[in-house]
């Protein structure tokens, strides 16, 4: 993850290799003595007899010559979450990144808690995590999207705070129908109004750049200048914390990872239920194959820098090497961490979590806070002590994130609990509209030259692709900012 | 689906009401005569139980029993849920009846047959069914299938494809007498499109995700 390199940033130290062994344990020994600062990472490279140490990765790469992106890691960024297959890799060619975690990312599961005993402990953990976010604070806001997540947070910071919270909802073409007749539910059922931002602001590029400004990861996306406009908005009604259901997909529905958890406990039957349930569609049927074929049709133009534009069917192929490499790389990382003790649900969610900060991020510009409850390691601590066929099991009348929606029912009405997740349109779509893509990209032409990615025609409309390739998109949006600022500095 | 056993009620459970309950609807005082359904009997009803049943039938997903006490303290629930006058979804939620997965992996099979063989075209006497009128209250038959047809997708030669599975959910529907046609969504600019089952204003689709888009309809219709 990124970390807020401000006032480092001008650190680099060239340490003779002799005194230190290139493994972790002496990296952190001798940060300790000489760099306290445990919240960022590090990132090295090997120069004749020394090691370059910064925790700007920029920096070290300039030492060593002309900055050069590692396309293996470009490509891991682009096909799985942040940083899952090599957490020792930076995306830049000869630079380690040696990472000091702060604390344990991922909670060791625990002996196995009934089901009663889970929502309990999990209703408690959410309690505890808004409590202590809104100590000190005066007024707080809601990002309300019109799902369950960011209900349940809402009643939740309702009863904590012991007021209601502004309820800020952005539509725009962001929120769908059943969404929009969702948020205004809740609104009602908390017995308060919906602040309701109809209009999106045009999309500009400058949030994202200064997103990216001193961090050695790219972070930010598509949706950087919605998040800026929406806590001024909130700060503007007197606002000193933004609360967000973010997290709830990533912590809630675990996807077939839980399915190995099932099967290593000997719930064979739920186990059965979750591959069914999270089984992909075999594609065989003329609904899916009109939608699979532009899906594949953004990405030929971006990877390694290729001027010429290949067919769609030679780009594919290209395409599944480097996907290939990406996913051998994730799979090793996996079994590293499943060789340590951790659960797969436990893996995947972090995993997934770490994708989060390129959807959800604001610029620096916004002093205001944003704060999931749900993204904190207390809650996926309880999620994965309560034993594997509880955590979302398929029963007759029961939805994803179950165990999410008993903890909202003591707080919210069924008509909100108990609806079945939506999912999204292509939102990318919707923030750009009406935005001069062009002369916006233009801004980081440098960045994404340096990355090899080909601004063309095609990646002018994103707007044209399906949700999964449009993300994508938004990834390669970042790499170019990161790029950018990371050249000037 | 309950039986007669007793049953401790959790607070977080939910009430749904059944909708093969009959009653007479204009008497609004005193006791009502209504026809349960399974055993099938008469039963005398006080009022209070006729405005919680009434109460239920006006919500899509059911109540909490936490909240169904604190609305109507004088309704015995035990005694709704023991006659069979209401639907139950317990905290430890029930399995799908192996039966009826078998019956949605039978028919996933035929379907995947048809589809491959007429392509969208077999839907088409599904789509264009007339919508009929249904209860507001969702019927907890239409989750069993649901959550078998899930169950059915882990068994091998199913497939997930989602105008296959509409076709074989709307199947086991039709089967039990329940009007249901199929819907086809799609968004502009956009090749994604999705089929699903429709009866009255529920929707009975076995993945995890609604998408809100724009339904398909016959183009006649608007020329």
């Amino acid at each position: 993850m990124s970390r807020e390199l401000t006032g480092l940033i001008d650190w680099t130290e060239e340490i003779p290799i002799g005194p230190i062994n290139r493994d972790l344990d002496a990296i952190v020994r001798w940060s300790d003595r000489h760099f306290p600062v445990r919240e960022v990472d590090l990132y090295s490279a090997r120069r004749g007899g020394s090691l370059i140490v910064s925790p700007d990765p920029w920096r070290v790469a300039a030492r060593l010559g002309d900055p050069q992106p590692d396309y293996d890691s470009l490509a891991d960024m682009l096909f799985f979450p942040l940083l899952p297959s090599s957490p020792n890799r930076s995306l830049l060619a000869g630079v380690s990144r040696w990472r000091i975690p702060a604390e344990e990312p991922y909670g060791r599961s625990q002996d196995h808690i009934t089901l009663e005993q889970g929502v309990n402990a999990l209703d408690l953990a959410i309690r505890t995590n808004i409590r202590e976010a809104w100590a000190g604070r005066q007024r707080a806001c809601v990002l309300v999207t019109g799902g369950l997540d960011s209900a349940v947070v809402a009643a939740l910071v309702t009863q904590e705070t012991g007021q209601v919270p502004i309820l800020l909802a952005a539509r725009g073409g962001l929120a769908s129908p059943l969404e929009i007749e969702l948020q205004d539910q809740l609104a009602r059922w908390l017995g308060t109004g919906l602040h309701v931002l109809s209009e999106l602001p045009v999309f500009t590029i400058d949030p994202l750049l200064n997103r990216n400004a001193g961090s050695d990861f790219p972070t930010g996306g598509v949706f950087t200048h919605i998040w800026d406009y929406v806590a001024a908005k909130a700060s503007d009604l007197g606002a000193d914390i933004i609360f967000t259901g973010e997290g709830g997909n990533e912590v809630f529905s675990p996807g077939l990872a839980l399915a190995y958890d099932q099967l290593r406990s000997g719930s064979l039957r739920a186990a059965v239920a979750t591959i069914g349930r999270t089984r992909d569609s075999d594609r065989s049927g003329a609904l899916t194959r009109l939608a699979q074929s532009p899906a594949q049709a953004i990405l030929p133009h971006m990877l390694r820098g290729s001027s010429k534009h290949p067919t769609v069917t030679a780009w594919r192929g290209e395409l599944s090497l480097v996907q290939n490499g990406a996913s051998q790389r994730r799979n090793a990382q996996l079994r590293k961490l499943r060789s340590s003790g951790y659960s797969y649900t436990e893996i995947d969610s972090v995993l997934n979590l770490e994708r989060s900060e390129l959807f959800h991020a604001h610029s620096k510009l916004i002093p205001l806070p944003f704060f999931s409850p749900l993204l904190h390691p207390s809650v996926r601590r309880v999620v994965s002590s309560v034993a594997p066929k509880w955590r979302n099991p398929v029963k007759i009348g029961f939805q994803d994130k179950y165990l999410l929606r008993v903890v909202g029912r003591h707080v919210l009405p069924p008509e909100i609990t108990e609806v079945r997740k939506i999912g999204i349109s292509n939102q990318t779509a919707v923030a750009l509209r009406g935005a001069d893509i062009a002369a916006e990209l233009s801004k980081v032409q440098v960045g994404a030259k340096w990355a090899g990615l080909d601004l063309s025609e095609t990646f002018m409309y994103p707007h044209r692709l399906p949700v999964n390739t449009s993300l994508d998109w938004t990834r390669l949006l970042a790499v170019a900012a990161w790029a950018t600022q990371g050249m000037d500095r | 689906m309950t039986g007669r056993k007793k049953i401790h009620l959790g607070a977080t459970d939910i009430l749904r009401a059944r909708n093969d309950v009959w009653g007479d609807e204009t008497a609004d005082t005193g006791m009502r005569i209504v026809l349960a359904g399974n055993p099938a009997r008469y039963l005398r009803i006080p009022h209070s139980t006729a405005r919680a049943m009434a109460f239920l039938l006006k919500q899509p997903l059911g109540e909490t029993v936490g909240r169904m006490r604190s609305l109507f303290p004088n309704v015995n629930l035990d005694d709704m849920l023991r006659l069979e006058l209401v639907d139950l979804i317990p905290l430890g939620g029930v399995d799908p009846s192996p039966k009826l997965v078998a019956e949605l992996w039978t028919r996933n099979l035929l379907a995947r047959t048809l589809v491959q063989r007429r392509g969208w075209s077999a839907l088409a006497t599904w789509m264009s069914a007339p919508d009929a009128p249904y209860s507001i209250a969702r019927p907890l038959i239409f989750d069993e299938i649901e959550a078998a047809a899930r169950v059915s997708f882990a068994f091998p030669a199913t497939s997930r494809q989602c105008t296959v599975v509409a076709l074989a959910v709307c199947a086991a529907l039709s089967a039990r007498r329940i009007p249901a046609r199929i819907a086809v969504i799609a968004e502009n600019e956009q090749a994604f499109m999705h089929s699903f089952v429709v009866v009255g204003s529920h929707i009975v689709d076995p993945s995890d995700t609604t998408l809100e888009t724009k339904k398909l309809v016959p183009l006649w219709i608007n020329s």
